[in-house]
């Protein structure tokens, strides 16, 4: 699809001018053989052109189905776009015009009258479609002749009627579409255009415009990763007193909303926002709950999500974002706090033993790794996908002990697990003594309240309205694992204890079955440690019976390896084995 | 009259020379001109404007071969004249 303007007056005196040359000719001719040849010539030339004047007649007419397929021209008075000069002009997108629309004209038509098209939906639509409509070639012509200051200038223009409009519930569609389509040509253009000088100006959007261009871009890597960080940067330093910053009532995400969904789209430019930016601005802005809603933690775990990050990429990400939400804890809420346990369960290793993550050096700085996951496992979420995570942690580091110092290397995995599992029962444990917290808090200062529930003039209404109280605290802490209440935390501790045995016995049940995988025994089938009744001595029973196994024809390698691993796990969760050592 | 009476052939030349003059001044010319960006833009208008251009040139290479009739003629009468023809 092409563009066509005109000046209906100039173009009805081309057709006029087409009609006295067609008749000029008619009437030109010569007896003369030495002007054969040259009148030849001329009819011919004449005849062709002579020929366009019904093509000019389906511009004149504005014909729909005409031999020039134009379309609606008279709905889009453009009078001075394509001649500034000149009122009076039509425009229209000439469907079946070759070449497609020129990027260095449209870019004028943008430049001179782009208010006025967005005024009116129909030319905000046209606009839009005429912008999708740019090959990458039109594009980068059209990026060009916009300029990047320039560009920028008018994506705020139209970002700023988009979330007006969509505020005041007026009909923006038409205008958005024309942001959208306008950043789809600067993502179509960018491979033609010189980076620096746009990034420099992309940089300096409104933190909405950012969020909107980079989510419909298409940005390679690196510049979506300046933009974004740029915009994320801009919202929390001027975020208060920034119009398209604040809330709307439509449905319209907040900027920094935005620019994480575009980040979630390519995790690499995520990663690079995280590394790049101060350890301050990390917490104020995923601790920013309020506004982030529950964006703040899917994007964590998704820049670390082990299907898409390398270990050394995860743990440039973990690496910064734990130090520094643990050192701005308080705007750390319950859910994210949940995410931040997905997010660290798959690389337990990298912070239990704080070394080097599958051939990649985790670099902590000051900050103690296994204090961080202490502090990780603190929700009851985060405790359980940590719990996961170590259960895990077996099988996806098997690998490592094919080819390593096998001993040394169940050893450090038995000291990842063990540290993983003691913060998993301490996170329980925390979250139960919180709860106890609670429980006391009813029980023993405001503990009256039952009496005057009973007792009081409203006695019905206040012990039914506390009786909904008690049971939302039953609740609360049957979920951490307490039953009844209040419950006394050496019972939660001990709760904690026995889930460490059983932990320990699932994974020595795990280092037998991954040991025996593919490698079938002749003598007797190895002891299931998982057919041990649980308690905290079997772990004892378990070796007992594994010693057996042994002096009746089982594989001393097999023991040997539960062994290293059990000694692993007890120095971890006893917190004995703090010196950082690697599984590569 | 024949091709050897010099009045004849000057005649002829003059009339070439008229011919020429009447296309350099052709409408095709002016319609050229009106068919710029002034009057309508876009691809099918280039397009136009392509043709033109084309028109212009074999508008040019007319009259300039009417030019080199007239002044052949021109030559060949002034050759029977000083009786330096054929």
């Amino acid at each position: 699809m092409g563009y066509l303007g005109y000046d209906p007056d100039a173009l009805a005196g081309l057709r006029a001018r087409l009609d006295a040359l067609a008749a000029e000719a008619a009437r030109t001719s010569s007896d003369d053989p030495f002007a054969a040849d040259a009148l030849a010539r001329y009819h011919a030339a004449a005849a062709r052109l002579a020929g366009w004047r019904g093509r000019v007649d389906g511009v004149l007419s504005c014909g729909v189905d005409g031999p020039l397929t134009v379309v609606d021209l008279d709905e889009i008075a453009l009078a001075d776009v394509l001649h500034p000069a000149v009122a009076g002009w039509t425009l229209g997108f000439d469907r079946d015009a070759a070449g497609g629309v020129h990027g260095e004209r449209l870019a004028e038509l943008v430049l001179v009258r782009f208010d006025a098209l967005l005024k009116d939906p129909v030319s905000a639509r046209r606009l839009a479609n005429a912008l999708d409509a740019l090959d990458p070639l039109a594009a980068t012509a059209f990026a060009v002749a916009l300029g990047p200051t320039r560009a920028a200038t008018l994506l705020d223009r139209v970002a700023s009627l988009t979330a007006l409009g969509t505020a005041r519930r007026h009909p923006s569609t038409a205008v958005g579409a024309v942001l959208d389509t306008l950043a789809r040509s600067i993502g179509r253009a960018w491979p033609g255009v010189e980076a620096a000088p746009w990034l420099a100006a992309l940089a300096g959007l409104d933190p909405f415009t950012a969020g909107r261009l980079c989510r419909a871009a298409g940005l390679p890597t690196a510049a979506l990763a300046t933009v974004a960080g740029a915009g994320l940067a801009r919202w929390l330093d001027h975020g208060s007193t920034l119009v398209m910053g604040q809330p709307d009532q439509a449905g319209e995400l907040h900027p920094p909303q935005l620019l994480l969904d575009a980040l979630r789209g390519d995790p690499a430019a995520g990663r690079q926002v995280v590394a790049a930016w101060p350890d301050a601005s990390l917490a104020r802005l995923f601790g920013n709950t309020t506004v982030l809603g529950t964006t703040a933690g899917p994007f964590l775990a998704e820049l670390v999500d082990p299907r898409q990050a390398s270990p050394a990429e995860a743990g440039q990400v973990l690496t910064r974002v734990l130090p520094a939400l643990r050192a701005d804890a308080d705007l750390v809420d319950k859910d994210l706090h949940g995410w931040l346990g997905a997010a660290a369960a798959p690389w337990l290793d990298g912070l239990a033993l704080g070394g080097v993550v599958g051939g990649a050096t985790w670099s902590w700085g000051e900050a103690d790794p296994v204090a961080l996951l202490d502090w990780v496992a603190r929700s009851s979420v985060a405790a359980d996908a940590v719990a996961v995570g170590a259960a895990a942690l077996v099988g996806a580091r098997w690998s490592a002990v094919r080819v390593g110092d096998r001993a040394a290397v169940l050893y450090d995995l038995g000291v990842a697990v063990g540290t993983a599992q003691r913060a998993a029962g301490d996170g329980h444990v925390w979250v139960a003594r919180q709860a106890d917290a609670v429980w006391h808090q009813l029980w023993s200062a405001p503990g009256t309240v039952l009496g005057v529930a009973v007792t009081g003039p409203v006695g019905a209404v206040v012990g039914f309205a506390t009786g909904a109280g008690v049971a939302r605290l039953a609740g609360l802490t049957e979920r951490a694992g307490v039953l009844g209440a209040p419950t006394p935390p050496d019972r939660v501790e001990r709760l904690a204890q026995r889930h460490a045995a059983d932990a320990k016995i699932d994974h020595a049940a795990r280092i037998v079955r991954l040991d025996l995988a593919g490698s079938p025994t002749a003598g007797p089938p190895p002891p299931d440690p998982l057919a041990l009744a649980p308690g905290p001595d079997a772990v004892a029973r378990y070796t007992d019976e594994l010693d057996r196994w042994v002096a009746a024809g089982g594989r001393t390698d097999v023991r040997a390896d539960v062994h290293a691993f059990g000694d692993g796990f007890g120095d971890g969760f006893d917190g004995l084995a703090h010196t950082p050592r690697s599984i590569d | 009259v024949t091709d050897d009476d010099p009045c004849t052939l000057r005649a002829r030349a003059d009339g070439l020379r008229r011919l020429a003059a009447a296309l350099d001044a052709s409408c095709l010319r002016d319609v050229r001109a009106r068919g710029g960006d002034a009057t309508w833009r876009g691809p099918t208008p280039e397009a136009f404007q392509d043709e033109c251009a084309l028109a212009a040139r074999q508008l040019d290479a007319a009259v300039d071969e009417l030019w080199q009739g007239a002044r052949l003629l021109d030559r060949r009468a002034d050759d029977v004249v000083t009786g330096n023809g054929p």
